[in-house]
């Protein structure tokens, strides 16, 4: 196995503006928890919180950026941090260099100030497409100059220790040789108030795994941390941190936001990380525990510790009540603060602890305390949706850095789609049918044929969900059923938007009732990784759960996991979709930015028309990908790739030559393109050049006019693109005129957004 | 109280989006949670804030909350001994 090291560390947050200071403050005892002075929200005098005490002005100063850019207070602290990690491992070349971020609200901080000038104010219309959870990381790769693999992962608090193990994988499989990864989140008066509806803020200083602790308190700030494979690290001789030795993700799949009374979630997170690790429980030095603070987690956590570790609980400590909870940068501070400990042979107090919890009797460190000969050490974050991860940093022992070999890697074993499962504004969940007829609707966008959801969803449950989980559970069902599997070893998800419906009533309720009278359903299901871990909830699956939230590369994304999961890590079955849903509100927000046309549509009027904008999409497609063939098999997935701001149609062309030669073809193979024409004929042009060009001669058809526009419209697309291998035949209803097929063994989907974000995705023929 | 508990159930409904139910669905003495209707721990905080909206009286722990909603009756009980508006 590839190792993975870390040889940069960047970071910013209340107890500090870089490693340094954080680490000053950690020994020195100092929290970064006060009063809410720079955000402006009602509940100033109510609540505290660890807050960075700089403006956005100021941090635009510390950041040295073009500040004429719209900038989120998230982006400004991601960037401040991906610098310093950068420049610290000296990373000069970056054309190949993966950012891998995450973030829970993403641009929130913003769209909350604006939200309501949106539909009146030119000036503020900068920040409408800076709210997508994404946007931070783009920042980031621009301003950075970073070239390779790019995306973002939102799990609720759990995030950006997600980042770090995506990362790892990357390089582990050979997809990249360094990463750069972590995670930003800014403090918001959405996030404030949320909480506020759990009731689970405290009004004093946070007090983990103290028996009079009643709830946590809200923090902000960005980590990232340089991933490198270590014999280049070594070959190069950087300073090491720490080799990234164990990992691993899984799912509690007890409820929306509690953790089961056992810590089956964190338990099973921790006991995954040190096998995959190889590593026994007593080898773990110190433990920088989730400790949010609140009854239900510290409980949980600590009895999960008790199972795993039993009375050899090493030393252990929450560092929460220095940082506050800091939700989707959380996991990669507490990794900044787990490798300071491995790097200064110590383990970090846990602050304002007194008595321990009465039902499980176990104490924190502390004070500081020394270990000698300290190796290996764990840290632990937990997200709503019962997403758990845990993280293990080691020491690089020197005597056998000569012995690692890379692996060499057989990317090449295949991967099959089993199963599939389709909600469109097509008749799509109706497997017996396959787009014969297409309905012809004039509207101002497209909106999915409601299947009957009470088929598919328990009544009691249904009352609570959106539109967006109810068409990802149904979907999900169709494709698992499909395929007849019941388990798969993974739940990979993908949404640009996330729960729009949910999202979008919070912020209004915020900003009507002046952060009064909140409710908590709509903020829980607000998170990116509803879906995912509703359909965990409802399977018991407590398997790896993932949800990528880039733009149009998070289905991408998820993809690529899958394919690096099915052909490295031994996996068998994995679930895999993408979906997004559009609402009136984000549609009217969006026309303002010339995103989406502001008139009536027909469909099949779609690519002639001379509207700006796109036609506005919704849909939720799932997948089932196993590394055996069955009876049931559609097409086989062969790659996926993805790309961020080309320069021009030549490197686009470079792409897909390059993408294709991978995979042993060359155009003249490819007997189908399905390519994202979405009427928006400034970006549309793009695919007319390919098809003057690269395509020529090529049969091309397009899709968009069936699906609309959405981030994840692209598994609409494969889902097509699988029903067309498997039945050898295009519906006239898509296939353009003229166009004649013989055998279809190999279809390119080719999707770009705006010319920003492109992606491809390949699928063969089975037989 | 009788009014009260046929008004309470007006609103669980709206509040909870309890879809399928009509008022004469649910018993006043059926417990709210678990067996019963089936309620959880999100719908309690929903009912603290239902509490805090149409009759005035704050809850500052979720905990408080078990004994309350046991039962519409109980929060009847509730509201009657507690409410200022």
């Amino acid at each position: 196995m590839t190792r993975v090291v870390v040889t940069g560390i960047g970071i910013v947050s209340s107890i500090g503006n870089n490693l340094q200071e954080t680490y000053n403050s950690l020994i020195n005892r100092k929290t970064g928890i006060g009063s809410i002075d720079i955000l402006e929200t009602k509940h100033k005098n109510d609540f505290l919180v660890g807050e960075i005490k700089l403006s956005n002005e100021e941090l635009m100063e510390l950041a040295d950026i073009d500040a004429s850019l719209a900038w989120t207070r998230t982006s400004l602290l991601g960037v401040i941090a991906a610098k310093q990690a950068l420049s610290d491992s000296h990373i000069l070349d970056r054309d190949e260099l993966a950012l891998i971020s995450a973030s829970t609200v993403g641009g929130m901080d913003q769209s909350e100030k604006y939200y309501l000038d949106f539909l009146t104010e030119a000036k503020h219309h900068k920040y409408i497409d800076s709210h997508h959870a994404g946007n931070s990381t783009e920042m980031i790769a621009e301003q950075c100059g970073i070239g390779g693999y790019l995306t973002t992962i939102s799990t609720a608090c759990s995030s950006s220790l997600n980042s770090i193990m995506f990362g790892a994988r990357l390089i582990q499989s050979g997809k990249t040789k360094t990463a750069i990864v972590g995670g930003t989140d800014a403090l918001s008066k959405f996030t404030i108030n949320g909480f506020n509806t759990l009731m689970i803020l405290d009004r004093e200083h946070c007090r983990p795994f103290d028996i009079s602790r009643t709830g946590l308190n809200l923090g902000e700030g960005a980590a990232y941390l340089v991933l490198e494979e270590m014999n280049s690290a070594i070959a190069s001789g950087k300073k090491i941190y720490a080799e990234v030795t164990g990992f691993a993700n899984a799912n509690d799949a007890y409820h929306q936001t509690a953790s089961s009374d056992s810590g089956d979630g964190p338990f099973l997170a921790m006991k995954k990380a040190l096998e995959s690790a190889s590593l026994i429980p007593s080898d773990i030095d110190y433990i920088n525990a989730h400790g949010t603070g609140t009854d239900n987690n510290d409980l949980t956590e600590g009895r999960a510790l008790i199972r795993l570790f039993q009375e050899n609980i090493p030393a252990f400590s929450s560092t929460k009540a220095y940082t506050g909870h800091t939700l989707g940068a959380a996991g990669v501070i507490e990794s900044v603060i787990s490798i300071l400990a491995l790097d200064n042979n110590v383990a970090i107090p846990n602050i304002n602890f007194s008595k321990p919890i009465a039902e499980i009797g176990i104490k924190p460190i502390t004070d500081f305390v020394k270990i000698e000969n300290i190796k290996h050490v764990l840290t632990n974050s937990f997200g709503f949706g019962g997403n758990d991860s845990s993280v293990i940093f080691s020491k690089v022992a020197n005597d056998n850095s000569s012995k690692c070999v890379t692996d060499k890697q057989n990317n090449k074993k295949p991967v099959y789609i089993v199963g599939a499962g389709c909600v469109s504004p097509q008749n799509t969940v109706d497997s017996s049918v396959f787009l014969d007829e297409v309905f012809d609707i004039e509207d101002k966008f497209l909106q999915i044929q409601k299947p009957n959801y009470r088929e598919y969803i328990d009544p009691k449950q249904l009352r609570r969900m959106s539109k967006i989980i109810r068409m990802g559970i149904v979907s999900a069902k169709v494709a698992l059923a499909d395929a007849g599997v019941d388990h798969p070893d993974a739940i990979l998800t993908g949404t640009g938007m996330g729960c729009q419906i949910d999202t979008e009533k919070f912020l209004n309720s915020l900003i009507k009732n002046d952060e009064e009278m909140l409710t908590p359903t709509s903020f829980i299901q607000s998170t990116h990784n509803t879906v995912g871990g509703s359909i965990a909830l409802g399977h018991h699956n407590h398997n790896y759960n993932l949800t990528y939230v880039h733009r149009t590369f998070s289905f991408e994304s998820a993809l690529l996991d899958c394919l690096m999961m099915l052909s490295n890590d031994g996996s068998k079955n994995i679930l895999v979709g993408g979906f997004d849903e559009i609402t009136d509100e984000s549609w009217l927000i969006k026309t303002k930015i010339g995103h989406y046309k502001q008139e009536k549509l027909n469909g099949s009027d779609l690519y002639v028309d001379t509207q700006k904008g796109a036609l506005a999409g919704e849909g939720s497609s799932f997948f089932v990908l196993s590394d055996k063939k069955t009876d049931n098999t559609y097409a086989v997935l062969e790659g996926v790739d993805m790309f961020f701001r080309p320069e021009n149609p030549i490197e686009v062309n470079n792409r897909i030559d390059n993408f294709l030669e991978t995979h042993g073809l060359t155009t003249q193979d490819i007997d189908l393109v399905i390519q994202g024409k979405n009427g928006d004929m400034e970006y549309d042009r793009i695919y007319q050049e390919m098809n003057e060009g690269i395509f020529k001669n090529l049969s091309v058809i397009d899709y968009k006019h069936l699906c609309g526009e959405y981030d994840t419209s692209s598994a609409f697309a494969m889902w097509m693109a699988s029903r067309i291998i498997n039945e050898n035949r295009v519906p006239e209803t898509i296939s353009k005129n003229g166009n004649s097929f013989g055998r279809i063994n190999n279809i390119l989907i080719y999707n770009q957004f705006r010319n920003v974000n492109h992606s491809l995705i390949l699928l063969s023929n089975a037989d | 109280m009788e009014e009260l508990i046929e008004k309470l159930k007006v609103q669980l409904i709206e509040q909870l989006n309890l879809e399928d139910m009509e008022p004469e669905d649910i018993d006043a003495d059926e417990p709210l949670f678990g067996t019963g209707l089936g309620l959880d721990s999100i719908d309690a905080l929903e009912l603290i804030v239902l509490l805090e909206k149409e009759y005035g009286i704050k809850i500052q722990n979720p905990k408080d909350g078990q004994k309350i909603f046991f039962s519409l009756k109980t929060m009847a009980e509730f509201i009657l001994a507690n409410q200022k508006k």
